[in-house]
């Protein structure tokens, strides 16, 4: 699986206590203070939009997005490009998952901190979605099997000692995706520090 | 997984010159990553695809506090004049009259996830627009593009861009005629025609079916037809008026009648005689003044019309004129449900009052017309992946973009109205309220593009939610009130032609810079836009809802009964208007209510700093610079032939490298030169090498001389040491054609 256009989908709890418009200056302050190790762009705001992208964080490797799709609010990270420095060293599918899930996990993690927003959004850390944006890369079982064993030492690491039931769900789109559940809901703080390091060469080391 | 790539998965499913044209821009894109190209030249080539360049592409933006560099990663690559190659940009798709099917809106919504933000965008002139697409990506949504059918060819740049046409053509009880066939024809006709290629300024074309509404908006077009038949010797003859002349921007024009009556078989002829009248005489320096109005301004409709008629006298004929004419049925729609009748009651909640606005019967009986309403014209790629699937199951999958950046589908059987309206409503696509107060036009703005000036969607936004609060408590007199909303005075949100039209503009108060919005009205959508309307007030933004609300609140209080909202600012006189407004015109002191000092959206306080050089106006090469690098192209590519050790190809291509360059120059002369290789071999002679222009001032004719000994046979020699000097020669060749075109300078014919 060559291709770096990779989206995740971190889910908030519901009921979420938050407008969408929040979200905008919030954004904005993101790129002010270069809050991210991201080239941060614009905010657009897409609120007229039903079940659209709401707010998003244009960024040039990636867009941010509070993302309302089938009616489920969330972040949706949605890999571009690998330019950043820090990307160059990436060389597996592994570690392409690792870097993408690092990216979402750090964002929601900002956001569940951010000030103005006084504690009212949690995302699950039970729930994930995730897509290979890239329509070269078929929904076949073929592909669902590969992308299932380069999950796997990721999701070992994320959810020691949980049942983790990862289930194709690519729709109408033609899109490779997949549902990644666990039975216990887990900060996302949490799953961002268990990530850790880049987890091929640490496998190399041990 | 997959490694392949669109090229090859596309291979042999795109028509081939369109795989060609695309493969093209792909080589013009390495020569320009090579900095082989130059900026002007690449930025004009890629517009004419639709590549277009978006705010903050200049490598700055303004964070609400300063001007911060956006440091792409791309070291100094440009894809323009003061254009970051890396900076996210828009591509426009023409949509030629708006026509589309589903598995072209598949495709777009499939583009709109893949290269841009999952939002797929109306435009005010049926196009689409994407946002946020990187330039590497455009080669492979074009090849994806053309597989369905769809080029971006010429949606941008000084050509002729989309033809729009009413979305109810075929099907409205009003027309004289369906359009659809003509505006197809003149679409592909001028599509990359020689004479559609040396503008000063865009070129825009609109069909109209009726004179009455104002679907087509031919008025305000550089060439409007509208459809009308005329008994002659007993029978009925189709043609169109021909309209010349028309357009917005920062100085509106009404188009003027170069003919009541033009037979059906001379529009493409007719058309191609104003092209070449407006490519040799339009204004080429002076941006501001280089559109086909001021020219049809300055010679007067009677010498532009005796112009015109004098160049199509002359012209060569071309089948092409009339070949569609065999064949005006090939753009019918033909319905797939039977006709029927509404059911009787119980219909779904809301279906009565999206009945009311966005329904209209046919002239077909049976059937009817159902708008899809966008709100500021966009729609996820997900709903536009369901309307496809939709469009499907009730009329074969057709649908058309409407200038009120909306969708129709047509030919819906209206026994299954409720049914199609249970479907829209399960993805948000069933708003009611089409082309009332609610349904407000807007370009994108600071959102978006370089010369925003005020935030145009975020205005829209705003009144557009405050109109629905309160729809059910609207005036009838002011429910069907069209507003417009442009971000500058550049009208691409059409304000001119609105009820109440709004342009952004600024303001200073208080030592900032405040965002405004001129309020223009009088303006009429009516008649095909028959009369625009003026500005009054400029209004601080954060304060247009009020003056929304003071306009329709004195229209409905004051109104004469019947009066229509045009008739009534007449009577009341701009002055009074302006009167009403006069309170709130004034922006409290920063200190008192800074929220004045932002615009609507985008709590960074407001700043013009994000402005930009605009690329509306494209970049003003002429044919020879174009051929030019054509002909580099063609060089590189021979290399590239030659690497891969296919001489004969490398020979060829190194030979037509230097045609091409020399048709560039001929065309100094004689835009019609022929494409022929012994033509052009002869005329090059002829113009350059016997009266010595080409020679060059220490070689002499050495240069020419390559040209005549590869056209003599000498291409035949295909060993590589032979391809390999040929090759050199032709590169030779064209810094020669470089030199003499510098040479003519001044000396350019007009």
């Amino acid at each position: 699986m060559e291709s770096v256009k990779i989206d995740l989908k971190v889910f908030l709890q519901e009921p979420a206590d938050v407008d969408l418009e929040d979200f905008i200056p919030v954004f904005h302050d993101w790129i002010q203070h270069q809050r991210l190790d991201e080239l941060l762009i614009d905010v657009v705001d897409y609120r007229h939009v039903h079940d659209g992208p709401g707010v998003m964080l244009i960024a040039h490797d990636a867009h941010y997005a509070m993302d309302r799709a089938d009616g489920r609010m969330g972040l949706l990270y949605s890999r571009r490009r690998e330019t950043h420095p820090a990307r160059n060293a990436i060389q597996s599918v592994t570690e392409r998952l690792q870097s993408v899930l690092q990216c979402a996990l750090a964002a929601c993690r900002l956001l569940e901190a951010e000030p103005s927003l006084q504690g009212r959004l949690k995302f699950r850390g039970d729930e994930l979605l995730l897509r290979i944006n890239d329509r070269l890369v078929s929904p076949t079982l073929a592909n669902f099997e590969d992308l299932q064993t380069h999950l796997r030492p990721i999701l070992e690491r994320l959810y020691p000692e949980h049942q983790v039931d990862v289930q194709g769900c690519g729709g109408s789109d033609s899109r490779l995706a997949v549902t990644i559940k666990v039975d216990e809901d887990t900060a996302v703080a949490t799953l961002y520090s268990r990530l850790g390091e880049n987890i091929v060469r640490a496998a190399a080391g041990s | 997984m997959s490694s392949t790539t669109w090229k090859e998965r596309l291979n042999g499913c795109l028509p081939a010159a369109l795989e060609e044209e695309i493969t093209i821009f792909e080589t013009q894109l390495t020569l320009k990553r090579q900095d082989k190209i130059d900026d002007k030249i690449f930025a004009e080539t890629r517009l004419r695809r639709g590549v277009y360049g978006q705010r903050y592409d200049n490598g700055q933006r303004h964070d609400g506090v300063e001007t911060r560099p956006l440091n792409y990663p791309c070291e100094g690559l440009t894809k323009g004049p003061q254009t970051v190659w890396d900076a996210p940009g828009m591509q426009r798709i023409k949509i030629p009259f708006g026509g589309l099917n589903a598995e072209q809106m598949e495709t777009l919504a499939d583009l709109a996830e893949e290269y841009s933000d999952a939002i797929c965008h109306v435009t005010t002139r049926q196009d689409f627009q994407l946002h946020f697409v990187h330039i590497d990506d455009t080669p492979d949504l074009m090849r994806r593009l053309a597989a369905v059918g769809i080029t971006t060819q010429e949606a941008c740049g000084n050509v002729v861009r989309n033809v729009t046409a009413c979305p109810l053509a075929g099907v409205c009880s009003d027309e004289s005629f369906d359009v659809t066939p003509y505006a197809h024809a003149l679409t592909y006709f001028l599509l990359n025609h020689k004479d559609a290629q040396d503008f000063g300024r865009k070129f825009k074309i609109a069909f109209s079916g009726c004179t009455d509404h104002a679907c087509g908006l031919a008025n305000m077009h550089d060439l409007g037809l509208i459809a009308k038949t005329r008994v002659e010797n007993g029978q009925s003859r189709r043609g169109f008026t021909f309209y010349v002349g028309g357009g917005l921007g920062a100085v509106p024009h009404q188009a003027q009648a170069l003919d009541d009556f033009v037979a059906e078989e001379e529009i493409l002829p007719l058309a191609q005689a104003v092209c070449r009248v407006f490519a040799r005489l339009g204004e080429k320096k002076n941006r501001a003044r280089a559109r086909l109005k001021f020219l049809v301004a300055k010679l007067g409709i009677e010498e532009f019309r005796r112009l015109v008629l004098e160049e199509r006298a002359i012209l060569p004929p071309d089948e092409r004129w009339t070949l569609y004419m065999d064949n005006l049925g090939a753009t019918d729609e033909a319905p797939t449900r039977p006709a029927g009748t509404l059911p009787e009651q119980p219909h779904p909640d809301g279906f009565a009052d999206w009945m009311a606005s966005n329904v209209m019967f046919q002239s077909q009986p049976g059937y009817a017309a159902a708008t899809v309403c966008l709100p500021l014209g966009d729609l996820t790629s997900d709903q536009l992946r369901t309307l496809a699937d939709v469009a499907r199951r009730y009329n074969g999958g057709r649908a058309r973009t409407t200038v009120e950046q909306n969708i129709v589908l047509r030919w819906i059987s209206q026994a299954d109205l409720p049914g199609l309206y249970t479907d829209l409503a399960a993805v948000g696509l069933a708003e009611s309220g089409a082309s009332t107060l609610r349904d407000i036009t807007a370009c994108p703005g600071t959102d978006t593009c370089k010369l925003g000036i005020s935030s145009s969607r975020g205005l829209a936004a705003e009144l557009r939610q405050r109109a629905s609060a309160c729809n059910g408590q609207l005036d009838p007199s002011v429910k069907d009130l069209k507003i417009k909303i442009s971000g500058c005075f550049n009208s691409c949100g059409q304000h001119h032609v609105a009820d109440i039209g709004f342009y952004g503009v600024s303001r200073k108060s208080d030592n900032h810079a405040v965002p405004h919005f001129q309020v223009v009205l009088g303006g009429q959508w009516t008649e095909n836009a028959g009369a625009y309307g003026l500005a009054v007030a400029a209004v601080p933004s954060k304060r247009v809802p009020e003056a929304v609300e003071r306009i329709t609140e004195f229209y409905v209080a004051e109104r004469q009964p019947e009066e229509t909202f045009q008739a009534f600012i007449k009577r009341a006189g701009k002055a009074k208007i302006r009167t009403l407004l006069q309170d709130l015109t004034k922006v409290p002191a920063y200190a008192e209510d800074s929220s004045h000092y932002s615009d609507w959206g985008d709590p960074r306080e407001y700043s013009l700093g994000d402005m930009g050089v605009g690329e509306c106006a494209g970049e003003v090469v002429s044919l020879t610079e174009f051929g030019l690098s054509n002909s580099e192209r063609q060089v590189f590519e021979a290399q590239v032939d030659l690497d891969n050790r296919d001489y004969d190809k490398a020979s060829q291509t190194a030979f037509q490298a230097m045609l091409e360059a020399a048709k560039a120059l001929i065309q100094v002369y004689n835009i019609d030169v022929i494409n022929d290789a012994d033509q052009i071999v002869e005329e090059f002679r002829r113009r350059f090498y016997d009266t010595e222009l080409f020679h060059d001032p220490y070689a002499g004719a050495k240069f020419a001389n390559y040209l005549f000994h590869a056209a003599n046979g000498g291409r035949a020699d295909t060993s590589p040491a032979a391809v390999h000097r040929r090759i050199e020669e032709a590169q030779l060749f064209i810094e020669a054609a470089y030199s003499c075109y510098n040479r003519l300078g001044q000396r350019q014919p007009v």
